[in-house]
């Protein structure tokens, strides 16, 4: 009997199925539309329909799958807004709490009345497809795992959404402001953490910032992880992570119900406590988004000073007035002076860096592993990686050897002493991310705008990391390999356009190439590292067991070893091109906008050009190629464009410094 | 039967109700009068269950009455504005009442009915604002309330329809010792009605009384003595709260005892002395005066 009047007062019911009925009548019609009338209308219509986009994944979201995203995101937060409308007006207000009927009771009443309008069509939807299933051949989409996994997901969605809308309707007392405040409590923690951490990148050097938002951010969106249900379903941490924060929605909702006061029909915010969170949680965001809004169009300090103030501002006049119900909002500046003068705290906290995070640097000894890269991309985890990029790509960046994570170390140091003020938006930076694993299980992340030289022209330490061993060994897979009886073949091929190209496949053969591509390998120095000077692709073809597998090498101009061995079997000249391939070079100065776009724009009128020079000397022709560059870094004062004989029209285009010039180029030059 | 001790409530930074003290009678229609804004409507949601009081106690029958369902069923609030689902007829709002009030008593609904000229299955809210008024008491007096708070409820009504709703809430005190707990700003209305007035003002209780003792302690008098000259030490050891001069006539408001004044004056020996009946607006005026809510002398 109590448990009876606790949970159904028939008054009530009618009530709210006259008021809401018709969302129920019109979700369960939005749905069978979207889902069995479409599978029918596809299935009737074409033969084919097996190979179409929506039959072909094991779910049911991929028939209109945006109107079924679109039902989920707005059935629940509408019918939480008209189920809980009553809380909103002050006349009914003001009757409904007047009845003899509990709090708690209405409250459980009006939920369970709302679970049953999105989770009831939901279940007649299902049925229905049960029933489709066995005169629709479509056993891959209509299966009662697919069903059922449709069902379970539409429902827990539902919930979730209907759960968060009900979570809102306790703070407030504006149903237009209940469905605002739904989805922007939606899209909150997702955007909070982007707003709070691009911020902490301005102030904080070294802040690793695309390491936290890489990929984890988007996963707290519920439109996001809704949006991916055509290919990805739910897992069961998906499924128990949707129902835990539903099930904390309906406690605090009910929790917050009972002591919300019923004359705050009406106002903004329920609540008198939560008006100053309302109020500065308005302007803090308006804040970091204005500062982020700047900082990334504009990326100096003195635009994002401006849009911290001028966002900070626009969010508390608008927060006052939602607040205060009116425009005339000018005399309650005082809020705001404290604002600023708590934000300037904040400020100078962080920028005096109290914590010493700018400076921290790990004891060499703590340290178990270091990555260190261009970037944070291969340290994400939300991915899993296959093996193949494990191999090749993740363990190039990790290093163990004490030695070189000594010099890491250093190298963090010295980027910390260098240049503070490599701000956002310079046109040419680079990435320098350090990330430390620590013996006592601890990570130090750290990411650092370097200038574009970094790479280049490196420091000692970075040039020592690079000659070392390990550093060499997990960069290059050929180092990795050792039985020689896996490679197939190996295929070496001209990088110079055209077509030059030989394939090795004698096991001897292949062996000692092997061997002798290892030392060059383990030989070359960091200068030889980064000059982009070679001549060919080396590409090893595996025999594995799934499918074939490759390895890819340069053959630099720096290995003596294998271009000896190459010119011994007469092999060299077939895999690159060489000066008797080309007809003449021209060589000019490498001008302003081709520094900047890095590429040449005049093509096959380079020849023409006023400055240049013609060369058809084969001894100069030797030169030229054994210096020439295929990077268009800052080096390559000069332009050369190789014109082969066979194709006059495309010339081939690299760059070469003005120490490697020959002196009686130079001097040609000069006169011009 | 209810017990207001010391009640406070604030809105937004005003307070409606300060620290008031309040007590009813089971079987009494007590009449809440107070000048605009002076927290009448505040105090009946509270004493209704609707508000929460910030401080203080209200209890009914000795019981707590916010959230509490068993109260709740045994009284009715009626707001100055009245509230029916949307779309409801008087039948489908009878049924809603019948589900929610363990009183509900289906023959006196019939019975009502002849009372009230209206339609069970018209729709209430294309009803003109005194019918609905009318559907109001009708429904509230079909639950049979022990308490019913009625906040402005003659706002609307024409006068029979008046009349007859006052001698059905009559009926039901004298029948049933139902309480009445109401309040107005038209104290006429009121004035036959009530055995007890309180006057409320900015959230304080100035005066609780019975109603016939509120008469006999206050008088209005009017006086006229040989030569217009008033004597020295006239009505002085009593409380004047209003005079007025009309040529040689004085009128006066005294609060005091009748005979002893009487007394006093026929001492003076004045050629005129009336007694003269004072309505409950005058109380009214008289006492808010005293506090300083004068009615201002508006030059329009």
């Amino acid at each position: 009997m109590r448990l009876k009047t606790l949970l159904f007062n028939q008054g009530i019911f009618v009530q709210n199925v006259r008021s809401v009925g018709w969302i129920f009548i019109a979700y369960l019609l939005c749905l069978l539309f979207a889902v069995p009338l479409r599978i029918l209308m596809v299935t009737s219509s074409r033969d084919d329909y097996l190979r179409m986009y929506e039959f072909t994944g094991e779910t049911l979201f991929r028939f209109s799958s945006g109107f079924q995203m679109i039902l989920m995101f707005t059935v629940p937060v509408l019918l939480g807004i008209f189920i809980f409308r009553y809380l909103q007006v002050k006349l009914s207000a003001d009757y409904i709490h007047s009845l003899p009927i509990k709090r708690e009771a209405l409250y459980q009443q009006n939920v369970i009345f709302g679970l049953g309008v999105v989770v009831i069509p939901v279940l007649i939807t299902g049925l229905i497809l049960l029933i489709l299933s066995s005169f629709v051949d479509a056993p891959n989409v209509l299966n009662i795992g697919t069903i059922a996994a449709w069902v379970a997901t539409t429902i827990v969605v539902n919930v979730f959404v209907f759960m968060a809308t009900v979570f809102v309707a306790m703070f407030t007392g504006i149903s237009v402001f209940q469905g605002v405040l739904t989805y922007i409590l939606l899209v909150f923690p997702a955007g909070v953490t982007v707003l709070f951490f691009m911020n902490v990148n301005y102030f904080l050097r070294g802040f690793a910032v695309d390491y936290y938002l890489d990929h984890q951010v988007e996963r707290w969106l519920p439109f996001v992880r809704v949006g991916e249900l055509t290919h990805t379903p739910f897992s069961g941490g998906d499924f128990l992570g949707f129902f835990i924060i539903a099930i904390a929605f309906y406690l605090v909702a009910l929790f917050v119900y009972q002591r919300r006061k019923v004359e705050m029909a009406s106002q903004a915010v329920a609540f008198r406590v939560l008006r100053p969170v309302f109020l500065y949680g308005v302007t803090f965001c308006a804040m970091l988004l204005g500062g982020m809004y700047f900082g990334q169009t504009q990326g100096t300090f003195g635009w994002r000073l401006f849009g911290y103030i001028v966002a900070s501002l626009i969010g508390y006049v608008v927060a006052q007035m939602i607040l205060e119900k009116t425009w005339r909002v000018l005399g309650k500046w005082k809020g705001y002076g404290v604002f600023v003068v708590a934000m300037a705290i904040l400020a100078l906290l962080i920028k005096f860096d109290v914590t010493g995070y700018e400076n921290r640097v790990p004891v060499a000894e703590n340290v178990e592993r270091v990555y260190l890269s261009d970037s944070a991309h291969w340290l994400s985890t939300r991915r899993p990686l296959s093996e193949h990029e494990e191999a090749i790509y993740r363990q190039q960046h990790f290093y163990e050897d004490r030695e070189n994570i000594d010099r890491i170390i250093n190298l963090h140091e010295e980027v910390i002493a260098g240049e503070r003020s490599y701000d956002q938006n310079r046109r040419f930076y680079r990435q320098a991310v350090f990330y430390y694993e620590l013996t006592n299980g601890r990570k130090l992340v750290r990411a650092f705008q370097v200038p574009v030289e970094f790479y280049t022209k490196p420091n000692e330490p970075l040039a020592k990391l690079m000659e070392s061993e390990e550093y060499k060994y997990n960069y290059f897979p050929v180092l990795r390999l050792e039985n020689t009886d896996e490679i197939n073949h190996i295929r070496i091929s001209s990088n110079r356009g055209g077509h030059r190209e030989i394939i090795i496949t004698d096991a001897t053969e292949i062996k000692e190439f092997h061997q002798l591509l290892q030392k060059d390998i383990k030989e070359m120095t960091h200068d030889e590292f980064t000059d982009g000077k070679s001549w060919a692709w080396i590409e090893y073809s595996l025999i594995s067991d799934d499918r074939r597998n490759y390895l890819n090498a340069d053959w630099k101009k720096s290995y003596e070893k294998i271009e000896a061995w190459l010119e011994a079997r007469d092999l060299a000249r077939q895999a690159r091109f060489t000066a008797e391939d080309i007809a003449f070079a021209v060589v000019g100065k490498r001008e302003a906008e081709m520094i900047e776009t890095g590429r040449v724009d005049v093509g096959e009128d380079f020849k023409d050009r006023e400055g240049t020079i013609r060369i058809e000397d084969v001894e100069e022709l030797k030169e030229l190629l054994d210096k020439s560059s295929m990077v268009w870094n800052d080096e390559g004062k000069y332009v050369i464009a190789y014109y082969y004989e066979d194709d006059l029209n495309r010339p081939h285009f690299e760059t070469i410094s003005a120490e490697h010039v020959p002196d009686s180029i130079l001097q040609q030059l000069n006169e011009r | 039967m209810i017990q207001v001790h010391n009640v406070k409530k604030e809105f937004e930074d005003i307070e409606a109700v300060k620290g008031l003290n309040l007590h009813i009678k089971k079987g009494s229609i007590y009449g809440l009068l107070g000048s605009n804004g002076a927290g009448k409507t505040t105090l009946l949601k509270m004493i209704g269950g609707i508000y929460k009081q910030d401080a203080g106690e209200i209890f009914i029958d000795e019981k707590p009455v916010f959230e509490n369902v068993e109260l709740k069923g045994r009284m009715i609030v009626l707001t100055d504005s009245l509230y029916f689902f949307p779309q409801y007829t008087v039948r489908q709002m009878a049924n809603f009442y019948k589900s929610i009030y363990p009183l509900w008593n289906e023959e006196r609904f019939q019975e009502l009915s002849k009372v009230f000229p209206i339609s069970v299955n018209k729709k209430i809210h294309r009803m003109s604002k005194g019918m609905q008024r009318q559907v109001a008491f009708w429904l509230s007096l079909s639950t049979m309330p022990e308490l019913l708070i009625l906040d402005e409820p003659f706002d609307g009504l024409d006068a029979v329809m008046r009349q007859t709703v006052k001698n059905l809430l009559v009926q039901d005190v004298a029948e049933r010792e139902m309480t009445i707990l109401i309040s107005s700003h038209n104290l006429r209305e009121v004035e036959d009605l009530c055995d007890h007035i309180g006057i409320l003002h900015h959230g304080e209780m100035m005066i609780e009384k019975e109603l016939d003792d509120l008469k006999t302690d206050v008088h209005k008098i009017q006086v006229a003595f040989k030569g217009g000259v008033l004597p020295d030490g006239l009505l002085e050891e009593f409380d004047v709260l209003y005079k007025e001069e009309r040529g040689s006539v004085h009128l006066y408001i005294v609060r005091g005892d009748e005979e002893e004044m009487s007394a006093h004056i026929d001492f003076f020996m004045p050629v005129l002395f009336d007694v003269l009946p004072l309505t409950l607006e005058e109380i009214f005026i008289y006492e808010m005066r005293d506090v300083g809510y004068a009615i201002e002398n508006v030059i329009v």
